[in-house]
């Protein structure tokens, strides 16, 4: 009987996700075949217009606010875990714990208010000296001299898109370094490791697995994140690596962006632009999974 | 094991409190206010949905609270989604009228035609002009023209000082600060107005076409007509287009545009009014009241235009039938004199026969 | 080095409370001249652009509805699932399933909202409904829940599984009673999670929902208000009296969550043995 519900459940998320994804792709057609560009490697996007369009601006952002926003997140987050299951008290690390999450409450469209009314404003000090005293990284150059000003650009959008994740990384990796076993700990310690030591190698090192899933999770959610980035992002077509500069633009913040005033070919045109998101998402996931599989230091199922 | 009863009653609280909440200690607001007009609204009790262009959705919404208040049952609720998604929804069925800042293409018109089972009619029901709002600390007279607007829109005038704008401008003191264009980043009917009357009283100097979106070459994009009005307030030395009602509501000065005669107008209910008046003409004869705007023509304020509302001539349900013509009947009638207050005109009177006309006609 | 690994995770727990300390005192802020009880009890029936006034009780009531039809169908079938793939993997479906649910987990929301529209609210020919939305707001709450149940299960050791069946009890006996209770906190963490993720979403329930003006409290049919479509269409207004009102409801919305969040949390919390 356990095998047949479970069987069923499968197949009806199955069924499901197939639809939607035939769906997707029978949607995104149409504009496939009219596009006058390469959808690959044309940055414009007037589908309605001169049906010239093309994701390469739009995947280049993602991807790169994306990793960005992950950059400083992951390790925000898990420390935040850590310090919730090592270092403080149950009674406290509860209540810290519960904080963290409650950052998941916040609806997206606030985000994107906040990140503009505040977070802009207050990141032009952090602009300047990062275009200032790290200049030399190409990330961080200022060739057009707009980092003293306010600006809607890369950088903003992935701080905005880090906090956005920040709960989704923390609370799973703080379920998964709650059920370190405690008796390695305890192991490492006796044998003279430092605190330190016994956290990495008991704890850190055996939920590496479980510390990459969260990551990936939080990963699935900046990918798809539409609202927050759309208030807060210059939204141009271009591809430049200097997250400071003003523009940038996201799969998901153009679709909001053009959705509500699009024709049938430019809706197509999205649609089709979200099914690179979906690439996206699988090849970053099979990546993850595949690591997490070859590293072998645990078993995925229980049986 | 802790005994469950505390969770049965934290559960039996929170039951209640939703239930309380779902029993309606609500109440939708009852009591008739002041109503708009005068003029007996014909009543009918039934709730339609419409959604559709951001531009006309401040009097679409007047309308229907004022129309909610002097015929009570009548239920209309009009949600600013887009022009493009709402002759969507309305192709599809899932909402009773649309409202659009242009009029529909062939498939679309064919698409709404099927859905009607009949006609699908598309009349103006609103006018209003397109502000070109600045901030420029100590300057608050300013004046553009066609061309001036090309060049700043398109990046190759700099800086607030530069000669065109001193040409347009005699004897105004401009400052030497850079220039900052916030444009839609999002599809905008207003896009779309603004591009037009550039490619016609530029002469020549606009390059980026007509259309909802274009590509920009130069400035910020921003989400919504709130989205580059916020850019301007926050940041001295910039200049956006967006509807009238975001400059009157945040006290932001507006250019005096120039004409095809050469006038400087300031966006005025009037001045719209006398420019839809001169530019407006109806695309065809018979049936449907959809135009097209010739700036070349418009007197006064030539940034103007109008919205659309896109209805079918006959609907198969009485209820919804009935709602319709009564709303559209007191959006055309007194509602015209709500426009004013909301940073609209409202439609000179040839246009309002017009749309009657198409609304009426039978077939 | 004690110290300063030490020090260096406080700085990233500080670092993820200040933003939601500043989040929740700038909505605050914002939304909270406006809340009172009138705001509370009442619709936008009849309440202009201009006008002050009017409040958010039919948004409440959809949101509310919506959310729980929603959580109604994705946290059983999610839990139902995660339960197959890690107590009952079957080679082909385990893996195609794992595969999907990985890349829905970063579907943009409008798609969702875009696929239920299609398929229930234009080809089943229902129109506008609550129901619709939580059919949207399901499938993107259920990845959230498959993938974070999933990481739970997993992580409660063989050796509790074995126990109990060392005892006699049955697979679904062990998976219901021992295995499941013992991942409890893991998986209510991940239902909140995907919860409060589409609390807030407007996109989707645009395309399902609509949007209403007036009190619908049936989710099956017609078109219903809910919080996020309220505050988005509020708050792109010019007129600061709907940008206010924008901002109160969006207040009550985090609200709405917070208070679910720590009930569940209360209801949930693990008592660890030992």
């Amino acid at each position: 009987m356990l095998r047949g519900v479970t069987t069923a459940g499968g197949v009806l998320v199955l069924a499901l996700l197939c639809a939607i994804a035939a769906f997707l792709v029978f949607q995104a057609l149409p504009a496939l075949a009219h596009d006058r560009g390469s959808f690959v490697t044309e940055r414009r996007w007037d589908p309605d217009g001169s049906h010239v369009f093309g994701v390469a601006a739009l995947a280049f952002g993602t991807l790169l606010s994306s990793a960005v926003a992950l950059s400083v997140a992951t390790p925000v987050a898990i420390g935040a875990a850590l310090f919730t299951t090592q270092l403080a008290s149950t009674r406290v690390a509860t209540v810290l714990a519960w904080a963290v999450d409650l950052l998941a409450a916040v609806p997206s469209v606030v985000y994107g208010l906040w990140g503009y009314y505040f977070l802009l404003p207050h990141l032009v000090g952090v602009q300047t000296w990062l275009s200032g005293d790290l200049g030399w990284i190409p990330l961080f150059a200022d060739p057009h001299g707009t980092a003293g000003t306010f600006s809607k650009s890369v950088f903003g959008a992935s701080l905005v898109l880090a906090v956005m994740v920040i709960p989704i990384v923390s609370a799973v990796s703080r379920e998964v370094l709650a059920q370190a076993d405690r008796g390695a700990y305890e192991a490492c310690l006796a044998l003279g490791a430092t605190r330190t030591e016994a956290v990495w190698h008991a704890v850190i090192r055996p939920g590496a697995p479980g510390l990459l899933s969260a990551a990936m999770l939080g990963l699935g959610r900046a990918l798809g994140e539409t609202i927050a980035v759309a208030i807060v992002i210059g939204s141009t077509f271009g591809i430049d690596w200097h997250i400071l500069t003003p523009g940038g633009n996201t799969i998901a913040a153009n679709i909001a962006n053009r959705f509500g005033d699009a024709g049938a070919t430019g809706r197509s045109a999205l649609i089709a632009s979200g099914l690179v998101l979906f690439g996206m998402t699988l090849v970053v996931n099979f990546v993850a999974r595949t690591v997490i599989a070859r590293s072998g230091i645990r078993e995925r199922s229980a049986t | 094991m802790r005994k469950p009863r505390g969770m049965w009653a934290v559960g039996a609280a929170g039951a209640s409190a939703t239930a309380l909440l779902l029993t309606g200690c609500g109440s939708d607001n009852g009591a008739a206010k002041t109503a708009a007009g005068t003029t007996p609204v014909s009543c009918t009790s039934g709730t339609v949905t419409a959604a559709g262009s951001t531009f006309q959705q401040n009097i679409e919404q007047q309308w229907a609270a004022d129309f909610a208040t002097s015929c009570s049952g009548s239920k209309v609720t009009y949600t600013g989604t887009g022009s493009g998604a709402g002759i969507q929804q309305f192709g599809a069925g899932t909402i009773a009228f649309a409202g659009s800042d242009v009029p529909m293409t062939t498939d679309e018109q064919a698409a709404a035609n099927r859905r009607c089972g009949g006609s699908a009619v598309t009349l103006p029901v609103t006018a209003g002009g397109i502000a070109v709002i600045y901030h420029v600390r100590g300057v608050s007279d300013l004046r553009l023209s066609a061309k001036t607007l090309a060049g700043i829109f398109q990046g190759t005038i700099k800086h607030w000082n530069d000669a065109p704008l001193a040409a347009d401008n005699p004897g105004v003191h401009l400052p030497s600060l850079p220039i900052v264009t916030y444009h839609r980043a999002d599809g905008s009917g207003t896009t779309s107005v603004f591009s037009a009357f550039e490619t016609a009283l530029s002469g020549g100097a606009w390059h980026l076409g007509t259309g909802k979106t274009l590509n920009w070459p130069a400035g910020q994009g921003a989400n919504g007509s709130d989205g580059v009005v916020r850019g301007v307030t926050s940041t001295n030395g910039s200049i956006t287009y967006a509807e009238a009602s975001y400059a009157m509501a945040h006290n932001l000065p507006t250019a005096a545009i120039q004409n095809s005669s050469g006038a400087f107008v300031k966006l005025t209910t009037d001045a719209v009014q006398q420019a839809i008046a001169s530019g407006f003409t109806l695309a065809s004869a018979s049936g449907d009241a959809a135009g097209a705007l010739d700036f070349t023509k418009m007197q006064a304020y030539p940034l103007s235009t109008v919205s659309y509302a896109i209805v079918c001539h006959h609907y198969s349900d009485p209820t919804t039938d009935a709602v319709i013509r009564a709303y559209l009947g007191y959006a055309l009638g007194s509602g015209q004199s709500s426009a004013a207050a909301l940073g609209y005109a409202p439609l000179p009177a040839t246009l309002v026969a017009d749309a009657r006309r198409a609304l009426s006609s039978s077939g | 080095m004690n110290i300063a690994a030490g020090l260096g995770v406080t700085v990233c727990l500080a670092a993820a409370l200040t933003p939601l300390i500043a989040l929740m005192v700038f909505t605050a802020q914002h939304g909270a001249t406006l809340l009172s009880g009138s705001f509370l009890t009442h619709s936008m029936a009849g309440v202009g652009p201009l006008a002050p006034g009017g409040g958010i009780y039919h948004a409440m009531i959809g949101t509310l509805e919506q959310v729980t039809l929603a959580s109604a169908l994705a946290v059983p079938i999610g839990l139902l699932v995660a339960v197959g793939i890690t107590e009952q993997p079957t080679r082909g479906l385990t893996s195609a399933v794992r595969f999907l649910v990985d890349v829905m987990t970063g579907i943009p929301s409008i798609v969702a909202g875009l696929f239920v529209f299609a398929f229930w609210v234009v080809g089943l020919h229902r129109g506008f409904s609550g129901f619709a939305g939580s059919l949207a707001l399901a499938i993107i709450m259920l990845p959230v829940v498959v993938r974070t149940a999933e990481e739970m299960l997993v992580l409660v050791p063989r050796s509790v599984r074995e126990a109990a069946w060392a005892l006699g009890l049955s697979r679904w006996r062990t998976i219901w009673s021992v295995v499941i209770p013992a991942a409890r906190s893991g998986i209510t963490t991940g239902a909140l999670l995907a919860v409060a993720r589409v609390t807030g979403e407007t996109a989707p329930l645009l395309l399902t929902v609509g949007n209403n003006s007036f009190i619908n409290a049936n989710p099956l049919r017609g078109a219903q208000a809910s919080l996020p479509a309220f505050v988005f269409s509020q708050s792109g207004s010019a007129f600061d009296v709907a940008v206010r009102r924008a901002w109160a409801g969006a207040l009550v919305l985090v609200g709405f969550v917070v208070v679910l969040y720590l009930t569940a949390r209360f209801l949930t919390r693990n008592r660890k043995l030992g």
